[in-house]
């Protein structure tokens, strides 16, 4: 345990005499000499969770912490974005008291697609919640199929876990067959499956050694998704035997109704008791995942209202898009922002895949864009019939944000985009810097 | 140029796509109708019987998995796209179907894949001397021969621009196959030679995805132009194109 002491230390010091919020380098240290330390520090949770999949990781990971509190359940989980299993140890050890105990029963973590497969040495996850495959930063993993594969393995080498799956992506409902556990799978009904543009591939590898699902196997449709126009949805869950009807949700879109079905089904799997409260009308939208951030400022006039929708694929801008099918057209401006760094893919082909014809409700000159590649979305909003004016292209966010004038404004950013953004009116506002479960 | 006709053949668009290769057949319509052309554009997939005879052929690339299915399908139809190729057809192939074209293509496992045998190229997966994939942004130098037989526009730029991610390392194998141009940033048919892409007769084959025309119009030009057999296309102001290859130029400090 003296390491942890010397852990914690550290990552006080970090915090005091730097910048940096120290999220990363203990639990790279933790996972590179001290692995026997790790597993004992997994240990200690009476259940762990693992989310993964390429969108909806992080929304649901959340939804999942915020119904266990809700049901008087202590849980810890990683920020956004700190994915990898060094972060994910980081992240316990920072609430780790003097005795190295964490003052939780379930360990909810949302795992990046490539690493999953490695955390299985230290822990058998009870559960894992697996929300899709998507094409994603295909310069970081060069074919989806890896993705697959490696999300499979991780699977297989856990103790026959839970599987909470979307059954819609055929890569994903393949899973089913290497587990003998309990496996829940939640489809949309078949006249929303348009909008979500799965990848298609009829002929992916079947592997041969499929093992026979000794587990029960539930089905669940999501049905009767409405979305308002402040974008919010309400959705039914019906399963063969249960159903969960009327339920709300803030977070915009068809594909939150997914993420909320996946959270509700796992925390009715985690818990054992009845009547629990399965209810996630309350629950805020979570770094840049259809999060509102208000700009107020009296002296200058200014009141704009951002809602920040993260689009860093052609799925989820694709379903981006669709939402914005709903909004009210009045004095609304759509702010598209399109960066090339590595956490966004330095490959930017992907928008050339984007359905940009569902903007067309818009008047061109309510259309903005800033971004490193602005000009790779300017060629591609051109091609497709509307041009946006040179003088709604913004060579840096912070003007953007600024000069546009409307007073409800959809922001549609790739990661770092979004982190610039939240950087730039975090000048004229106060901003979450990272997303933290205070649970 | 309303006279003017052109008929694109998409081949395998539902297999093979991942990399945005639909905004090159996007490009090319575009450009295309803004100057009067009427066009049209045809698919053909895995389960079509013939491929549509077309003026265009478009392949594009995609995972390993659907690039075996796809070639087991355009083997069928070798005879037919040889004598295409041999009338003077526009065959712009990039990545996959680059490779399908060539004499083979030796997999990581060791498996000899019979190629198509109409452009002279072999492609080999990256062995014991290349260990990872090709990924990253790719800047080609248009050779002088390039630039005269495809008339590419070289007011635009000397030029082209565009994203590579290939695992396979493709060879010319005779001097029939001349390379589009030098690689300038990036790696181009193989991580030695600094040469990327191939063309003969009326084939271009490259691995520049990105995808290749919208970033690179005085190319879609080009390829517009043999495909009508017209030595001068009207100009267009690329206004918004050239900022976006001028970006990955500037990005590498490359005076343009």
């Amino acid at each position: 345990m003296v390491v942890i002491y010397v852990l914690k230390l550290f990552i006080f010091l970090l915090r005091t005499f730097t910048s940096n919020s120290a999220t990363a380098l203990p639990g790279l240290i933790l996972e590179r000499f001290f692995p026997r330390i790790v597993k004992r520090i997994f240990n200690q949770f009476n259940k762990v969770i693992l989310i993964t999949g390429t969108n909806g990781k992080t929304t649901t990971t959340h939804m999942i912490c915020y119904l266990l509190q809700q049901n008087g359940i202590k849980t810890i989980t990683n920020p956004s974005g700190s994915n990898l299993i060094r972060g994910i140890i980081s992240a316990i050890v920072d609430r780790m008291d003097i005795f190295g105990r964490v003052d939780a029963q379930v360990g909810v973590f949302e795992m990046e697609e490539g690493s999953i497969r490695k955390i299985i040495k230290f822990i058998s996850p009870d559960i894992i919640v697996v929300t899709n495959i998507f094409r994603d930063q295909l310069d970081a993993y060069g074919e989806i199929d890896k993705t697959y594969k490696y999300i499979k393995e991780a699977v297989e080498g856990s103790n026959d876990p839970i599987l909470i799956l979307n059954g819609d992506d055929f890569r994903v409902a393949d899973l089913k067959h290497y587990t003998r556990n309990t496996i829940i799978e939640i489809q949309v009904d078949h006249q929303y499956i348009s909008q979500i543009k799965l990848e298609k591939n009829p002929f992916v590898e079947k592997t041969s050694n499929n093992t026979l699902n000794e587990g029960r196997l539930e089905k669940f449709l999501i049905k009767n998704v409405k979305v308002g126009r402040d974008l919010s949805v309400t959705f039914d869950l019906c399963g063969d035997v249960t159903n969960f009807l009327d339920n709300r949700i803030k977070v915009p879109g068809l594909h939150n109704a997914i993420n909320a079905a996946l959270a509700i089904l796992t925390v009715r799997e985690t818990l054992s008791f009845p009547n629990m409260n399965l209810n996630l009308e309350d629950f805020n939208p979570v770094f840049g995942r259809g999060e509102i951030i208000e700009l107020k400022d009296k002296k200058n006039g200014i009141n704009k209202n951002f809602q920040i929708l993260l689009a860093k694929n052609p799925a989820g801008m694709n379903l981006n898009l669709h939402l914005l099918t709903h909004c009210p057209l009045q004095d609304a401006a759509v702010l598209i922002l399109l960066n090339d760094k590595i956490a966004d893919g330095r490959d930017v082909s992907w928008i050339w895949d984007v359905d940009f014809r569902l903007l067309k409700r818009f008047d061109p000159s309510d259309i903005y864009i800033s971004g490193m590649r602005r000009w790779d979305l300017a060629v591609r909003l051109k091609y497709e019939g509307f041009t946006v004016k040179a003088e709604n292209i913004f060579d840096n966010i912070e003007k953007a944000l600024v000069q546009i004038r409307a007073s409800k404004i959809y922001v549609l950013p790739t990661y770092t985009a979004m982190l610039e953004f939240r950087h730039a009116i975090s000048k004229f506002t106060q901003v979450k810097a990272m997303w933290r479960s205070n649970g | 140029m309303d006279k003017y006709q052109l008929k694109i053949n998409h081949l395998y668009s539902e297999n093979l796509n991942i990399y945005g290769d639909l905004g090159n057949i996007t490009a090319l319509k575009y450009r295309s109708q803004v100057r009067g052309i009427k066009v049209e554009v045809v698919h053909t997939e895995l389960n079509d019987e013939v491929i549509e005879e077309a003026d265009i052929y478009f392949i594009g690339g995609g995972q390993d998995n659907d690039q075996m299915q796809v070639f087991r399908h355009l083997i069928r139809h070798r005879d037919f796209i040889k004598k295409e190729v041999e009338i003077g057809k526009v065959f712009v192939l990039i990545c996959g179907g680059y490779q399908l074209f060539g004499k083979y293509f030796l997999d990581a496992e060791g498996n000899l894949i019979d190629g198509l045998h109409i452009l002279d190229i072999e492609t080999r997966a990256p062995g014991p001397e290349v260990k990872s994939r090709c990924i990253g942004n790719i800047i080609v130098e248009m050779s002088d021969d390039f630039v005269k037989y495809w008339n590419v526009d070289i007011n635009f730029s000397r030029y082209i621009v565009g994203f590579e991610n290939h695992g396979g390392q493709t060879k010319l194998r005779s001097t029939k196959m001349k390379p589009i141009g030098r690689v300038i940033v990036g790696f181009g048919n193989n991580y030695f030679d600094r040469l990327e892409g191939c063309y003969y007769k009326n084939i271009i084959g490259t691995y520049c995805h990105g995808p290749l025309l919208p970033k690179n119009p005085h190319l879609a030009d080009a390829i517009i132009s043999k495909a009508l057999g017209i030595s001068k296309i009207k100009h267009l102001p690329d206004d918004y194109e050239s900022e976006a290859h001028k970006y990955i130029l500037n990005r590498y400090k490359i005076k343009t």
